[in-house]
């Protein structure tokens, strides 16, 4: 497999407010909040890409439609019925595919039997279900949500560890992190603190430090990158909770 | 995101990492891990509110409050700087209630003065103290780092690196002590590491500033607060039991603890393990953490100093290998040469000393006081044996507490020890004290007399080996060239005997005018008379006496002390005298008269 296409704008480019909330809050209408939907489409391209591969195509074809599905949906007014108060961009984006799948599947029928086009409204955030299209829910069926949720929590995990990266390197401490960063999974790691001090030419408390303050700011970032992706006020732990339940069933 | 197909395992939660799992670390156990609340720093309970930033920075405008650090040291940490001088500080602001209290108000500059002394390198400094704004605020060295408890999250320490840490905060303390601070609160979250890996220890004093005795309202605001009045965990057994009474060593057991959590990874909680059982160290490391730990404060090291230079001690010889020191440990634990000591005491000094209370038992029996040399004969042996107990479980690191003599290394080695100990030494010692002077009197066998074995001898006649004295008398009376003559001995035993039955009598054992006393002097004249060859003198003793011994007798079987045949006894003795003394012509009862020659 090589690795997917994700555009440029995607990478490590951090977030100064809750973009989701600001999109959710203009519904969709302003300058501001258009170019918020921009940036967590780009952001989160991965897991649509991936969920659109799963379903056998190739990643070409995958690529395309994932391509089109962003253009329609940065084009389309469907957030207008967005309701603030609830909904997370993760399921709004889900909906959206699935409901993105369903037309092009009727389109691609409607052509075959010569007819038109009629496209259907994108669904609101929260909004899962994909609403009248009972006969061709099918298509997606055999792709769990879950594997999407995967897949999101795949690329957000990405998107802290290259932040985190990123703001290492700009310390002058990318050896430091590529050096420390196994040890962002636990504690019951076989791997020597020691051996890492004397790369790093630290001591063994100086590496101690350093692994704390890796995880420490890795959470933080971790939780930020969540924030933008859920209504305002929103439990943070609740969604990361929810991803690592995801993680750990899948 | 890495797409390579990954077959490995994770290292933490062993289920197979995903192939597009980004930089190939396991997404579950990354998000688990961070999706846990925040390690330290939190407020216990949660129920202690850190003031807004911006409340703070009205209460402090001469600082730029920077962020919230934490809840530590039952107070909330700012970072804050000083733009006069450019210098990064902490600002610990105790619970406001307390600024309230006027009589806490005045503690807290007393005490924060004594802590603004202190100035060592692994101490974090105190700046500033005071109030402002409703709070009791410390200004402190701004410490880049980490505690001991977040250190130990990001990975146990490994032994050299615990061995590392301990001697500075020693050091640290060893200083405090003699400026007479005691921390009385230390546990890993005040033990800060900076990312120089350099030890420094906050919140000197703290605990006694918030629970000075007597003083409930602070307790109880800080216990309202939801902020820990310390850890029961670190606390010495006496400062839990009797807070008023803990000096420098409560920080020393404390030490104890801190350092046990550092090679073991746990706490040394109930029958808790020789460190060595836990880590790949040197044994000897156990006996000093035992130490410290012991119960009883007199059982410590009695300085931090003292830990120090154990704990230095251990690395200067100790070669720089580690995995053959456990063989070389096992073979040569630390307790041993105490032991050595001990068993030597038991096994040459103390034989030796029962030896000499064997040999003076029968001098003091010949004396008469036989039941005390009995006595002294028991009793040395078994206050040896005492002793040597008592030596030996003291030599032993920790023996005598609880709970690091549960935990004591293997059981079978220990059992044999404390066999060999408190049985085995002191039951050898009974036997040997005991054995000794039973053969040393059968050499020198007591004098008849004293032995209550023995029938009394009423008129004293029986012990005499003389026959009656007769005219054969003579014949015995020219003294050999070689020794003294028999008479001469038989004297000399008389004396002997009648000496001890005085001191006998001094001591209420028999009558001082009794018929044992009597017969003693009888003999001891009858003697004397023999030697100078006066017969005459010889039966006039024996009447004189026999009569004396007579009337006594009468007395006392007139009051049934005695009985008829001894009565008889008596009267034959005061017949064969009269007629032995027939033979003199009548003279002065006591008269020497020379034999006619």
């Amino acid at each position: 497999m090589s690795h997917p296409a994700t555009p440029p704008a995607a990478r490590g480019g951090a977030f100064v407010t809750t973009r989701w909330s600001c999109v959710l809050e203009a519904r969709g209408a302003s300058p501001a909040a258009r170019a918020a939907l921009g940036e967590l489409c780009a952001a989160y391209w991965s897991p649509v890409f991936r969920f659109l591969c799963c379903e056998g195509r190739s990643e070409d074809i995958a690529r395309e439609l994932t391509q089109e599905f962003f253009a329609r949906m940065l084009a389309g007014d469907s957030l207008a019925h967005a309701d603030p108060a609830q909904g997370r961009f993760r399921s709004y984006l889900l909906g959206a595919v699935k409901h993105f799948l369903a037309d092009q599947r009727q389109r691609e029928g409607a052509l075959k039997r010569g007819g038109g086009t009629t496209t259907l409204p994108l669904p609101g955030p929260g909004d899962t279900e994909v609403t009248g299209c009972g006969e061709i829910a099918d298509v997606t069926a055999m792709v769990p949500d879950s594997y999407f949720d995967r897949q999101w929590a795949f690329t957000l995990m990405d998107r802290a560890l290259t932040r985190l990266a990123e703001e290492m390197a700009a310390d002058d401490k990318s050896t430091q992190f590529n050096r420390l960063k196994p040890w962002l999974v636990g504690d019951a790691l076989a791997l020597s603190q020691s051996e890492a001090a004397r790369e790093l030419r630290l001591s063994e408390g100086a590496v101690k430090v350093a692994i704390h303050r890796l995880r420490k700011r890795f959470r933080e970032i971790l939780r930020e990158e969540v924030a933008q992706t859920i209504p305002a006020g929103t439990d943070i732990s609740g969604e990361l909770r929810y991803l690592v339940e995801v993680l750990a069933t899948g | 995101m890495n797409t390579q197909l990954n077959l490995n395992p994770c290292p933490q939660c062993g289920t197979p990492i995903p192939g597009d799992a980004p930089q190939g670390l396991c997404p579950r156990c990354v998000l688990a891990r961070a999706a846990t609340p925040t390690e330290g720093g939190s407020p216990a309970g949660g129920r202690l509110v850190a003031p807004a930033l911006e409340v703070v920075a009205a209460a402090f405008p001469t600082l730029e409050i920077l962020e919230l650090l934490g809840f530590g040291g039952m107070g909330v940490v700012y970072k804050a700087r000083q733009p006069q001088l450019g210098r990064l500080v902490a600002l610990k602001l105790l619970p406001q209630s307390l600024g309230a209290d006027p009589a806490f108000a005045e503690r807290f500059q007393r005490e924060a003065r004594c802590l603004a002394r202190l100035h060592h390198p692994n101490i974090v400094n105190v700046y500033e103290f005071g109030q402002s704004g409703g709070f009791c605020y410390l200004l402190l060295e701004y410490v880049d780092g980490v505690n001991l408890r977040q250190a130990m999250q990001a990975g146990r320490f490994s032994p050299k690196e615990a061995l590392a840490i301990v001697p500075a905060i020693c050091g640290a303390l060893q200083y405090a002590h003699e400026q007479g601070v005691l921390h009385r609160d230390i546990k890993p979250e005040n033990i800060l590491l900076d990312t120089q890996g350099t030890v420094k220890l906050a919140d000197f004093g703290i605990a006694k500033l918030l629970r000075e005795p007597g003083d409930t309202h602070a307790e109880l605001t800080l216990t309202q607060t939801g902020s820990r009045l310390g850890t029961p965990h670190y606390m010495a057994p006496e400062q839990v039991e009797n807070p008023g009474s803990v000096d420098h060593r409560a920080d020393i057991y404390s030490l104890g603890v801190v350092f046990y959590e550092l090679l073991t990874g746990e706490l040394p909680l109930g029958r808790f393990a020789a460190p060595s059982a836990k880590a790949d160290l040197d044994a000897r490391v156990d006996a000093i953490v035992f130490r410290a730990l012991a119960k009883e404060r007199e059982l410590r090291q009695q300085s931090a100093g003292e830990v120090r230079t154990d704990v230095e001690g251990l690395s200067q010889a100790q070669p720089p290998g580690a995995g053959g020191s456990r063989a070389v440990s096992d073979a040569a634990p630390n307790p041993w040469p105490h032991r050595l000591f001990w068993l030597l005491l038991g096994l040459v000094v103390l034989p030796v000393a029962a030896v000499i209370a064997a040999i003076l038992a029968p001098i003091l029996m010949k004396g008469g006081v036989r039941s005390f040399g009995g006595l002294i004969v028991a009793l040395v042996p078994m206050v040896a044996g005492a002793a040597l107990v008592l030596g030996y479980r003291q030599s032993r690191p920790g023996a005598a507490q609880a709970q690091p003599r549960a935990a004591w290394n293997p059981w079978p080695r220990r059992v044999f020890w404390s066999v060999i100990g408190l049985v085995v030494l002191p039951g050898l010692l009974i036997v040997i004290g005991l054995i000794v002077p039973i053969v040393a009197f059968r050499q020198h066998p007591l004098p008849p007399a004293i032995d209550s074995s023995l029938p009394e001898a009423a008129d004293g006649g029986l012990p005499n080996p003389l026959p009656a004295p007769n005219a054969k008398l003579p014949a015995v009376l020219p003294a050999g060239p070689s020794g003294p003559s028999p008479s001469a001995r038989k004297r000399q035993l008389a004396g002997e005997q009648l000496e001890m039955l005085r001191k006998q009598a001094e001591v209420g054992l028999v009558a001082p005018r009794g018929q044992e006393i009597l017969g003693a002097e009888r003999d001891l004249a009858v003697a004397e008379a023999e030697v100078r060859g006066d017969a005459a003198a010889v039966a006039a003793a024996r009447l004189t006496y026999a009569n004396s011994i007579l009337a006594i007798m009468q007395r006392l079987f007139d009051n049934g002390k005695v009985s008829a045949s001894e009565l008889y006894s008596a009267k034959t003795a005061v017949a064969d005298a009269e007629i032995a003394s027939q033979q003199f012509p009548p003279a002065g009862t006591n008269t020497v008269t020379p034999l006619p020659r």
